[in-house]
């Protein structure tokens, strides 16, 4: 299953954080980058789509726990709590929410993110 | 069995200019192109990267390359590099891996995110690259300067990442331009290795090489069934010259050179379906001329020519069949001759636009004529808001 989430741009320091405890590494505090995604009310996002397995979402609900490699607790787990709480998870398509992470399985990745309501941030020439 | 010529064995088999990757003599390969190996390229210690998502050897699931790739499906964080010069791609965030599939071997990318980083050593690579992937195969000119460089997809300072195609099948850079005839065997080797050969079946370019100031060379490719180019090649700003690919299909050309900054000329495409110009030659400010393009399907040329600083000489009777009147800013922060101005206007005089809310902008570069005030007039009645430098 194809996962693609919208992160809010106030959500993202704390998404990055659930994004360590989730993932592989220090490396996934970089999975939502730049904010180059918008709704139609001009709310901005940082975006990320992956492959997850069929558990994954019950892990991202269950209790969070600091990773076995982050021996220096450089995952903030109060931010990561945050965005586990904002987490919403959602089989079809939803329009993304300003304040909240949204996660929607779809194969394609762009046309997921087309279903969310988001469109690309074309900087005006 | 092996193809001789005398005692010779022969390497590559070309029919015309194209390269012949296999060769039958009834149901027996009498030639076939793997035997080219892509590491010859690189044997008198040529920097560079070759990557070859069919040797699964070379990929890991983890940046580190501790988990091999074993099964389709699964992410890649590695991909070793098959030149010799450990040149390999990595990519640390989970979630921006690309997948490995098979059937062709290859790496698949979402386009939002996913892409693999190489580090470019000092010196950088000026020369070629090949990149094939599963809508087509192509080689380029390209300056890729020290330091991260995506593989996969590119750009995406401006949302998603930029890629001709949803999966690697194969890529080679070399610092050295390769040959024409080694160009063309290592695009025949990866389309032995399931690459798509041409573009010639994409239909929509839309973003596929946009921010990719690499490019200082852009191939003849197969375009000839595309309709949207809009963004193709945006900010491809080393480009100085453009190829005349068959273009005669477009209908949106909206966005697709702006910022092509080193363009010193454009060719005389075939813009005759095209309708949406939107934008589409923003700032491409080493630009002195532009061709007598056909523009009889065209409704949409707003800011299609702004800041293009260095352009002066503009044709006669471009606009003269054009369709609509979207010209807002069309020509403004231009250099244009007089003659060129007037050429502009007198030819939106004789496309005979109806009467509306029209727009026409003009700074920069050299006033009108008398010639040029007399067609404003005409716009005007018909009613044109005409802005000029001279301000007439």
């Amino acid at each position: 299953m194809r996962l693609t989430i919208a992160c809010p741009a106030a959500l993202r320091d704390d998404a990055n954080n659930l994004a360590m405890v989730l993932g592989y590494g220090l490396g996934d505090a970089l999975t939502y980058g730049g904010l180059n995604w918008q709704d139609a009310d001009g709310n901005i996002y940082a975006c990320a789509s992956l492959p997850v397995s069929e558990t994954f979402t019950t892990t991202a609900q269950a209790t969070l726990q600091r990773p076995s490699w982050d021996t220096d607790s450089v995952i903030s787990m109060a931010a990561a709590n945050r965005a586990q709480a904002a987490l919403v998870f959602s089989l079809e398509p939803v329009l993304a929410m300003p304040d909240k992470l949204t996660a929607c399985a779809g194969d394609d990745a762009l046309a997921t993110l087309a279903a969310m309501g988001l469109t690309h941030v074309v900087v005006d020439v | 069995m092996a193809l001789k010529l005398g005692a010779n064995s022969i390497n590559k088999l070309y029919l015309g200019s194209t390269p012949i990757n296999k060769a039958y003599l009834g149901a027996g390969i009498l030639f076939s192109g793997d035997s080219f190996d892509p590491a010859s390229l690189f044997a008198a210690s040529q920097q560079g990267a070759w990557y070859n998502p069919s040797d699964i050897d070379t990929l890991f699931q983890d940046s580190a390359g501790t988990e091999p790739v074993t099964a389709a499906g699964q992410p890649v964080g590695l991909m070793l590099d098959k030149s010799g010069n450990g040149n390999n791609a990595r990519q640390a965030s989970g979630a921006a891996r690309p997948t490995y599939q098979v059937t062709p071997d290859r790496i698949t990318v979402d386009n939002v995110d996913d892409s693999l980083s190489v580090t470019v050593p000092t010196g950088g690579f000026t020369g070629t690259m090949v990149l094939a992937t599963d809508n087509g195969t192509a080689s380029y000119g390209v300056t890729i300067p020290a330091g991260d460089y995506d593989i996969g997809g590119r750009g995406g300072g401006r949302g998603g990442l930029y890629f001709p195609g949803n999966a690697l099948v194969g890529q080679l850079i070399r610092d050295g331009a390769l040959s024409d005839w080694e160009a063309a065997a290592t695009e025949a080797y990866f389309v032995g290795k399931g690459a798509t050969a041409s573009y010639g079946a994409v239909t929509s370019f839309m973003g596929f090489w946009w921010d990719w100031a690499e490019l200082t060379s852009f191939p003849i490719i197969d375009t000839s069934s595309g309709t949207d180019f809009s963004y193709a090649w945006r900010e491809c700003s080393s480009l100085t010259s453009f190829p005349l690919i068959d273009t005669s299909a477009g209908t949106n050309f909206s966005f697709a050179w702006v910022k092509c900054s080193s363009l010193t000329s454009f060719p005389l495409i075939d813009t005759s379906s095209g309708t949406n110009f939107d934008r589409a030659w923003v700032e491409c400010s080493s630009l002195t001329s532009f061709p007598l393009i056909d523009t009889s399907s065209g409704t949409n040329f707003s800011y299609a020519w702004v800041r293009c600083s260095s352009l002066t000489i503009f044709p006669a009777n471009i606009f003269d069949n054009v369709k609509g009147g979207e010209f807002e800013g069309a020509f403004t922060s231009t250099n244009l001759t007089q003659t060129s101005i007037d050429n502009i206007l007198v030819s939106l005089v004789a496309s005979g636009i109806a009467a509306g809310t029209r727009l026409f902008d003009q700074s920069g570069g050299s006033a009108p004529s008398v010639t040029g005030e007399s067609a404003i007039d005409t716009l005007r009645s018909r009613g044109w808001t005409v802005t000029v430098t001279g301000g007439y």
